[in-house]
């Protein structure tokens, strides 16, 4: 944990700012000259403590071995605390020099400012205590003083805007103005620091927004649990721009019902998360139990949070890199007769476009600022013409115009190996991450599936074997029901679709030889696909050796 | 000395490659290979000397050929002065 020189500086940093403090109001209230010339010589040893704090916290990160990562995180937190408190140092000298422009000194009587100060002064003493004792509630309440500070603000702020209305006393009313917009920022510093004892209780970033819209989820829910009695495990990671956390009571206790010990807690995007919500709805009425159950949503004005089953289960991805031959074989055997039945069951007769060149379009800028070069220009080779990548995109374009698929199914919509779960104990399969399902092409998810077996990052040869059979079997399947269904551009839709996941998975992948043959791989079917056009489609054949590494 | 510098790596089937490669022999016959890339050009005068190579190597199932031609434009200096016209210190 933190040294005892940290911990005994961080201490003498929050006496000596609540001192400061103090002082300021002092100085406010009074306006001697005296109190002022203390402040500016204080500011100067919270400065130095700051500089001593941070020499602590760099020393003990780069020369303690085998430091824990709670350890890390106390130290990232004390940090944090140390440069905000030194900010709200910075700005007591600020608040207090405005007194110098201020020419009636009684007109600043008429705000109430000491509240203010009350309430940084009664949440700077918590700090060190809730670093010590990981008082979540504590903390929580330090987070949320800030709102407090900000409504007086607003009332202040009002008041002096009505003031000034009446012409009177501008001048001494814009300093007054000023010296409020310190205070205020002060709040900010506080919150800062209220979110740094959260990462050290916690061992995460989290917003206060965030466990709010958590609270707030948890209790429309229905669910007993408060704050304190709930745990967080870390975010799951999900590169959807939503936070993802796995919650449960602390006593292991189930929180939703009696077969259930945990739930999936996510916040962000408004638009994901509500599109998540409506096809978990969607989900429960084709196939009830394919996907997690939805407990509660939320919404504020621009975020929203969901909290949904946690799945028990492995997924897909983990089984076919650490799961045995035979029980991977059971779970491809079950998964293909899962997307069988999604497909008969939702099959609808509407021709529908998937748009994968404009899917590539789309994702091209980030695919671009990982990797700058993944674009061909125009190229000679003597009398050989190399297409450049986008007159390559915007034929293809045309091409796919013509190229719907006969019918709709329900698609999952980002049917990677890592959004199948596979529940060993009931026997099946289950999906997750749903914001991207919508009537489409039933080979926008085989194509993905099987993009996200080849990218895997895995070079071992029984490994990359596994991998190549799982695409041949997966493959083999929708091309048998294309068969069946009459569908007869599956090829030529499936050269494109493989095209369009090979392209933009790239924006995921750093090993520059691994990225390098995928879009390679996305130019060759392209290509391919380009130098058909004037043949019957039907007649267009997959080079499949393209699906395999 | 400024360099000059063509890159292209692409992935073919035996047809395309076909194609490709024909129209590089093509150029070789007329003595002029033109290589350009975003409009930029680049000019190589073919000479009638020049170093051929092939190599390839099998290694874990990995297989490599490698053709190359490499020739120097800059041609050898021929001194006018013969060895005759030489003093020989007696």
């Amino acid at each position: 944990m933190l040294t005892t020189a940290l911990k005994e500086n961080l201490s003498f940093m929050v006496v000596e700012v609540a001192r400061q403090l103090d002082e300021t109001f002092d100085f406010l209230a009074n306006g001697e000259a005296s109190a002022f010339r203390k402040i500016n010589s204080r500011d100067d040893y919270i400065d130095n403590l700051k500089t001593v704090i941070e020499n602590c916290c760099f020393t003990t990160l780069s020369e303690t071995k085998a430091i824990t990562q709670q350890e890390r995180d106390s130290i990232q937190a004390t940090h944090t605390i140390c440069v905000n408190l030194e900010r709200i140092g910075d700005f007591c000298v600020s608040a207090a020099d405005q007194l110098h422009y201020l020419n009636n000194h009684a007109i600043l009587q008429h705000f109430d400012y000491q509240q203010i100060f009350d309430i940084l002064a009664e949440h700077l003493q918590a700090v060190i205590p809730v670093l010590k004792e990981g008082d979540m509630g504590k903390a929580l309440a330090i987070c949320r003083a800030e709102n407090q500070i900000d409504a007086i603000y607003k009332e202040n702020f009002d008041k002096i805007m009505e003031a000034l209305r009446s012409g009177k006393e501008i001048e001494n009313l814009i300093t007054v103005l000023f010296i409020f917009r310190y205070l205020e920022r002060m709040g900010d510093s506080l919150l800062n620091i209220g979110e740094a004892l959260l990462l050290s209780i916690l061992g995460e970033k989290i917003k206060i927004e965030q466990f709010q819209a958590l609270e707030e989820t948890l209790t429309k829910s229905g669910l007993r649990a408060s704050l304190a009695e709930v745990e967080f495990s870390s975010i799951l990671g999900s590169r959807s721009g939503c936070r993802i956390r796995k919650v449960k009571s602390h006593d292991g206790q189930p929180l939703i019902a009696p077969q259930t010990q945990s739930s999936i807690f996510k916040e962000g995007n408004k638009e994901k998360i509500l599109a998540e919500k409506n096809n978990l709805e969607r989900w429960s009425e084709i196939f009830p139990g394919l996907t997690p159950r939805l407990f509660s949503h939320q919404e504020s004005e621009e975020t929203a949070s969901l909290l949904v089953e946690f799945l028990p289960g492995r997924t897909f991805e983990a089984i076919l890199l650490k799961g045995d031959p035979a029980e991977l074989e059971t779970v491809c055997a079950l998964l293909h007769a899962t997307a069988l039945d999604i497909w008969q069951r939702t099959r609808k007769e509407v021709p529908v476009k998937a748009n994968f060149i404009a899917q590539i379009m789309a994702r091209m800028h980030s695919v671009l600022s990982v990797h700058p070069d993944f674009l061909r220009v125009r190229q000679d080779i003597g009398s050989s013409e190399v297409m450049p990548t986008d007159e390559l995109l915007a034929k293809c374009r045309q091409i796919e115009e013509k190229l719907a698929a006969p019918f709709s199914v329900f698609i999952h919509g980002d049917f990677n190996v890592n959004n199948i779960i596979y529940n060993g104990a009931a026997k099946r399969i289950q999906f997750i991450d749903l914001y991207r399902s919508r009537e489409g092409d039933y080979i926008q998810d085989v194509s993905v599936f099987i993009v996200s077996n080849f990218r895997q990052p895995v070079f071992k040869t029984h490994l990359r074997d596994r991998l190549n059979w799982i695409t041949r079997d997966m493959y083999q399947m929708a091309r048998e029901f294309a068969v069946e269904q009459g569908d007869e551009t599956f090829e030529v839709r499936m050269a494109l679709a493989l095209a369009r996941s090979f392209y933009t998975s790239t924006r995921f992948e750093w090993n520059n030889d691994f990225s390098h043959e995928m879009f390679l791989r996305s130019h060759f079917l392209l290509e391919k696909v380009l130098a058909h056009q004037d043949k019957p489609w039907h007649t267009f054949s997959l080079p499949t050796g393209i699906m395999y590494y | 000395m400024s360099t000059k510098k063509f890159d292209y790596e692409s992935l073919q089937d035996a047809h395309s490659i076909k194609t490709y490669l024909v129209s590089l022999i093509d150029s070789i016959e007329k003595g002029r290979i033109i290589l350009k890339s975003n409009g930029e050009e680049m000019a190589m005068r073919v000479d009638d000397l020049m170093k051929f190579s092939v190599q390839a190597k099998k290694k874990d199932g990995q297989n490599k050929l490698s053709i190359k031609l490499s020739w120097s434009e800059i041609k050898p200096v021929i001194k006018e002065e013969r060895a005759s016209s030489m003093s020989i210190g007696s």
